[in-house]
């Protein structure tokens, strides 16, 4: 990057709302600021809790008895995927070992592609809803049995 | 809550900008991370649909941020990147460009930008959302590919648009405006702007899925929940929250 580009950079900058920019290209990285620092500690940590009262009041169906079982459920209404693409294959299928983190399937609401991933380690054992369904809050959408 | 100051991480070359910010997120890298390129080869759009973009005359980019907010507002950050997309669409000589619900920007009815956004979350809160954002800025040379012709726009007329830098230092300004909004009043300043960004489609006709089967159904609105209100021909209403919509029957 040369002196002009740096020159354009701090014009392009100027008259937004942006307070903060770094630009890295190749190694060369520039920083530029305007004004004040930003508040600190400006984003909190992810909140543990959903506010209460303001989940939607229609929760979907209670989880069924997993006897043992971990049920994996919706965090929000939305579209449930099996797959990542319509001719692609599922993401795991009944009888499947899946491994804490791996994508299990998506959830979609408003264009917000949510990929829920398997909270423990074990083997598939059922998949509650179909491909495409509308599923609802906190509703089940898979049961695995833990190793 | 103000949204954390942004650092830029150009790329000729990716597959994707959602996946190099889905990665970063994967690997802890703290919120306020862009990823623009120049050229990617696997744009994602919904369900495996890709989005292509001319190397100079499209803008790629994706935003990494790591919003308090809760999970079931999650949905809100949808209306952050179309808003921010159609804000630099308008600052940009496009005024009458609009959001076709609930995140493509559309000049007159073909499409010049649109969105997809990610979300990871861990024990049921969010920990990272990825706002995927393509525009095209000016015409491709030599024109638009013969399979999108009709189907696609650019923000300036003919061979003229926005410079990328132009439009990304816009679209910086507006996700962070944006992201501002949804920290400190939730969700319902972005609804009532993303109605009236999306007036050009109430009471029009069109083609959605409902309860799994594509029916034609006439535009009400938007629900508080950024739902479409749609009435299909049987009279009765629905609220859709996924799923394509396409103008006309």
């Amino acid at each position: 990057m040369d002196i002009d580009s740096v020159k354009a950079l701090l014009e392009l900058v100027e008259g937004t709302d942006i307070s903060e920019l770094e630009y890295e290209d190749e190694g060369l990285r520039i920083a530029v600021r305007r004004g004040a620092p930003p508040a600190a500690a400006a984003y909190v940590a992810p909140m543990a809790m959903p506010q209460p009262g303001a989940a939607p009041a229609a929760a979907g169906a209670p989880a069924p008895a997993a006897h043992g079982g971990k049920t994996i459920n919706s965090p929000f209404i939305g579209t449930f995927y099996r797959s990542p693409a319509p001719d692609a294959a599922p993401f795991t299928d009944v009888g499947q070992r899946v491994t804490t983190g791996q994508t299990l399937c998506i959830v979609e609401a408003m264009k917000l592609m949510n990929e829920i991933e398997a909270e423990v380690s074990g083997t598939v054992r059922q998949i509650l809803v179909e491909n495409g369904q509308v599923v609802e809050f906190s509703q089940a959408l898979f049961v695995i049995d833990p190793d | 809550m103000v949204p954390p100051p942004l650092r830029l991480q150009h790329l000729a070359r990716t597959d994707s900008t959602n996946r190099v910010a889905m990665d970063a997120a994967r690997a802890g890298v703290p919120g306020g991370l862009v990823v623009v390129a120049d050229v990617q080869d696997a744009g994602r759009g919904r369900q495996g649909r890709r989005w292509l973009g001319d190397p100079h005359r499209s803008l790629l980019v994706s935003f990494l941020l790591r919003p308090a907010t809760p999970i079931h507002q999650a949905w809100a950050h949808t209306l952050v990147a179309g808003l921010a997309a159609l804000g630099v669409a308008h600052r940009s000589g496009a005024e009458t460009a609009w959001l076709k619900w609930p995140n493509d920007v559309l000049v007159k009815d073909r499409k010049a930008g649109g969105v997809l956004c990610e979300l990871s979350t861990q024990g049921g809160a969010v920990s990272a959302v990825v706002l995927g954002i393509g525009l095209n800025l000016s015409v491709p040379k030599g024109g638009w590919p013969e399979e999108i012709g009709h189907l696609a726009a650019a923000l300036g007329s003919g061979d003229e648009g926005p410079s990328r830098g132009e439009a990304l230092t816009a679209l910086c300004g507006q996700v962070q405006r944006w992201e501002r909004v949804l920290a400190t009043q939730g969700p319902a300043p972005l609804v009532a702007a993303a109605r009236d960004a999306m007036a050009p489609m109430i009471g029009r006709d069109v083609t959605a899925q409902v309860r799994g089967r594509a029916m034609t159904a006439r535009v009400l609105g938007m629900g508080q929940n950024g739902a479409l209100r749609v009435r299909t021909e049987d009279g009765e209403e629905h609220a859709l929250l996924a799923g394509d919509v396409h103008l006309g029957t």
